[in-house]
């Protein structure tokens, strides 16, 4: 699904319910229809030789609201040892982008989110950062997703000289240009590093956690280089 | 030399003068103007919107000051500067008790700017007066209202009332009170109330909303639903679950009462 499309004629994709087509309404004028969940929305594309992209963004929601940053909360919580490193999968949120591709310039034209929406304010109402939310489970192996859902690698290292309780990760995507293939999406390394039980620092690097898959050459949102979680893990 | 008035050479000079003056005023403009671009590009972001405006105008006028000093230097008028600086120190006295209500607001523009209750944008209330925050200057803070009337308020009136700021915190908490007929099973409106809230991306999942009977009340049983939401977005979710509850309960078959009253005639009426 994922890539680029020549827009001459007529196109149609569909994927897990969703439905994208575009047509030719007259010369350099183009009808571009997305539908889903009996949800559609109808753009008008005027260009003279374009070619349509689709590409997984970060999940930092819509304007006129949006965030910076995923909360993953773990249906079941991990406790690691001191001074362990351990790596774990969890499955995230991710939105899909639509763009328009002139003279290697895509310009973002839909920003579709396939998964339930929902937010979360991490830290105290008076300084927290609100995120959108998600729960998953934690898994040893990379886990199977659903469309608009990714995969999210995460290197957790205790550096600290207790026992940590994680029921959280707070991951700064704001920015990220996130991986795919032909079958999934994936998030770039996420490093956490755990100083203390409020002193745990989350980075989402640009590194694919797998081989042979692709970098979207689209985000959205200015890019966040880590989050300090202060407010437990 | 002319027959009357200053000799050629002197008025040349006067002339050059001027206009030596007149160039260090305009360059003092053409600077204060790039020097204030300058100060934008480098603070924004960095500081409140409204602290960038007061540096801005602070930068401008001590810029056009220092201009008109070189002017007047220009111009020959030098052994006059400490004149005008005494005799301009002797009018800020003046102006200073005829304007008391200006320098206090002043005062109190600079307190308000150290103590931040409110950011340009912000939604806030200040003396029963409702709106979104326009600009914070020397003198006065001005609101648009939410029905869109300009309001200016003296800085010293600002700065000596409540403020309440609905936008200083990150989230916000809407409180609704909902009655249900008595007849009616609790735990079935409150499943149907917790979907709605579940079901609404906006209403945050942490901290976890609260949904319980609150009270018996004279018509009906009452349910106190406290929900946070995103400071930014609290008008419109409120607008929203309202609505969107009042629809479930409707599909549900659960009603709503109005209050009901039974009146009692101590003397049985009687039909004719």
């Amino acid at each position: 699904m994922f890539g680029e499309y020549k827009l001459s004629g007529e196109l149609f994709i569909e994927k897990h319910g969703l439905k994208i087509s575009v047509e030719e309404a007259s010369k350099g004028i183009f009808k571009y229809y997305r539908c889903f969940q009996n949800i559609s929305t109808i753009k008008t594309i005027v260009s003279e030789n374009p070619y349509l992209g689709i590409y997984p963004l970060p999940p930092i929601g819509l304007r006129p609201f949006t965030v910076e940053y995923v909360y993953l909360k773990l249906r079941s919580p991990i406790t690691l040892s001191p001074n362990k490193k351990t790596e774990i999968y969890l499955k995230a949120p991710a939105n899909i982008g639509v763009t328009v591709l002139e003279n290697e310039k895509h310009t973002i034209i839909d920003n579709i989110s396939l998964v339930k929406e929902k937010y979360a304010l991490y830290g105290p109402i008076e300084s927290g950062v609100l995120c959108r939310f998600y729960i998953t489970d934690a898994y040893n192996e990379e886990p199977l997703t659903s469309l608009s859902e990714a995969v999210v690698k995460a290197m957790v290292i205790n550096e600290s000289n207790n026992f940590i309780e994680i029921s959280k990760l707070i991951i700064p995507v704001s920015g990220a240009k996130l991986f795919y293939n032909t079958e999934q999406i994936y998030y770039g390394l996420v490093e956490v590093i755990i100083e203390a039980e409020n002193e745990i620092i989350i980075k989402h690097l640009s590194e694919p956690i797998v081989p042979n898959i692709s970098q979207a050459p689209i985000t959205i949102g200015q890019p966040k280089e880590y989050l300090k979680m202060e407010w437990g893990i | 030399m002319l027959e009357a008035g200053l000799p050629i050479y002197l008025e040349w000079s006067l002339i050059l003068n001027i206009i030596v003056a007149l160039l260090y005023v305009m360059l003092g403009f053409v600077f204060a103007k790039l020097l204030v671009k300058y100060v934008t590009r480098s603070l924004k972001g960095k500081v409140p919107q409204y602290a960038l405006m007061f540096i801005n105008k602070m930068v401008f006028y001590i810029i056009v000051f220092i201009s008109v000093i070189f002017a007047l230097i220009a111009i020959g008028a030098e052994r006059y500067i400490t004149g005008v600086i005494v005799a301009g120190g002797v009018l800020g006295v003046v102006l200073g008790f005829a304007s008391e209500k200006a320098v206090s607001n002043f005062i109190s523009g600079v307190f308000l700017l150290l103590d931040r209750p409110l950011s340009v944008g912000d939604p806030v209330e200040i003396k029963n007066e409702a709106g979104i925050v326009t600009d914070i200057s020397f003198l006065s803070t001005k609101i648009k209202t939410w029905d869109g009337r300009y309001v200016r308020f003296p800085n010293s009136e600002v700065f000596g009332s409540t403020i309440i700021n609905y936008g200083k915190h990150t989230a916000r908490r809407i409180d609704l009170t909902i009655g249900v007929a008595y007849k009616e099973d609790p735990n079935k409106v409150l499943d149907v109330i917790r979907r709605v809230m579940d079901e609404h991306p906006l209403v945050l999942a942490e901290p976890e909303p609260k949904i319980f009977v609150d009270s018996l009340g004279e018509s009906s049983v009452n349910i106190a639903v406290k929900v946070w939401v995103p400071a930014t977005m609290w008008f419109d979710v409120k607008r929203q679950i309202v609505s969107i509850i009042k629809k479930k309960l409707e599909e549900e078959k659960i009603e709503i009462p109005f209050p009901q009253m039974v009146i009692w005639f101590k003397t049985p009426l009687e039909l004719k």
